[in-house]
């Protein structure tokens, strides 16, 4: 298995920098509490909301980047295979431009019935729905999420 | 009634880095743990086009019964002097349940005294939240700490808990841990 993807390693980063801003709002939130100002206090649970999806999809293209390059590695090296019984599959895909989606891609790095492939699609569900503009129903707790992301990304085969 | 019993995690400190998720992964047989999946989680609950209002209003009442059973523990483990009464109350009405109708409900919330007066208070801040099962706020004099339910959806609770100045850092839920930061 490859070391992480330069891209991975920067989750730590921007959970820190999440939790910088999500303290700021927390207090300027709490602030509103005691003052018994309710609209401005929901409105700072809101952006906090907003800020959390933010951080999500920002940290989600870390992971799909590093997808991506496990998917490029595993194409060129099933390609490069000395049995051409082996290789005539990944003959069909180009690695420099895979034409694939999401789906596919993530297919060929990690086992289908695997609880990380099942994770990472509807991690990439939720990513879609922030992205489309329809906010989610929850909120993110964005540490444990990246946790997740590391999990995976620990998971994807590039042999 | 739910048991009250709170799962204790073999390693005790969890950290959101890449080493340490591999490490939860794997756990101390070598075997992955966690999103065995049997009972669903929050992200399965935001993703999925087949949940219903019984859904909704079971993982309700299932939230607060967990609050109940969190609040009772905590009450049980307070030092020699200190108190737990019910604080007021706060207004449940998330965004899935406005989705399928289910009426807003009121949840508990957990006030700890010493002789001094009311130094700290516990009140959930929401149950769907994609990464845990729930989270509530503990603040103390100026500092505050996120407790997440990290089990999945309707298995016993595992309570963890970490400052939100270092929200990576998350510990098991403990008599030890609550006598720590009433300190």
């Amino acid at each position: 298995m490859a070391a992480a993807h330069p891209a991975v390693s920067d989750l730590e980063a921007i959970a820190a920098l999440f939790q910088q801003v999500d303290n700021s709002l927390e207090r300027s939130r709490e602030r509103h509490d005691a003052a018994g100002e309710a609209d401005e206090r929901d409105g700072v649970a809101r952006r906090q909301k907003l800020n959390e999806q933010a951080y999500f999809v920002l940290a989600w293209g870390q992971l799909e980047a590093d997808i991506d390059d496990a998917c490029r590695d595993a194409i060129r090296l099933g390609k490069s295979h000395a049995d051409w019984r082996h290789r005539r599959a990944w003959s069909v895909y180009d690695e420099g431009n895979p034409r694939l989606s999401f789906r596919n891609r993530l297919t060929l790095v990690l086992d289908r019935s695997s609880d990380e492939w099942k994770r990472t699609l509807e991690l990439y569900e939720v990513r879609n729905q922030i992205a489309h503009g329809d906010l989610r129903h929850a909120g993110i707790n964005l540490p444990t999420v990246i946790e997740d992301l590391y999990r995976i990304q620990s998971s994807l085969a590039r042999d | 009634m739910r048991r009250t019993v709170l799962k204790r995690r073999l390693a005790l400190h969890i950290r959101c880095s890449g080493t340490a998720a591999v490490r939860i992964m794997r756990g101390s047989t070598g075997k992955a743990e966690g999103w065995n999946g049997s009972m669903g989680t929050v992200l399965e609950d935001v993703t999925s086009e087949t949940i219903d209002v019984a859904y909704i209003r079971r993982r309700v009442d299932d939230w607060e019964e967990r609050l109940g059973a969190l609040f009772a523990a905590v009450g049980g483990w307070l030092p020699e002097g200190w108190e737990a009464r019910a604080g007021a109350p706060v207004v449940m009405d998330e965004e899935l349940m406005r989705k399928f109708g289910v009426e807003a409900k009121r949840m508990p919330t957990l006030e700890l005294k010493d002789r001094a007066g009311p130094v700290a208070k516990l009140v959930p801040r929401g149950l769907w939240i994609i990464g845990s099962n729930g989270r509530v706020d503990l603040k103390r004099d100026g500092r505050h700490y996120l407790i997440v339910d990290m089990a999945d959806n309707f298995e016993a609770p595992d309570w963890q808990a970490a400052p939100a100045e270092q929200r990576c850092t998350r510990e098991a839920v403990t008599e030890d841990w609550l006598r720590r930061i009433l300190r």
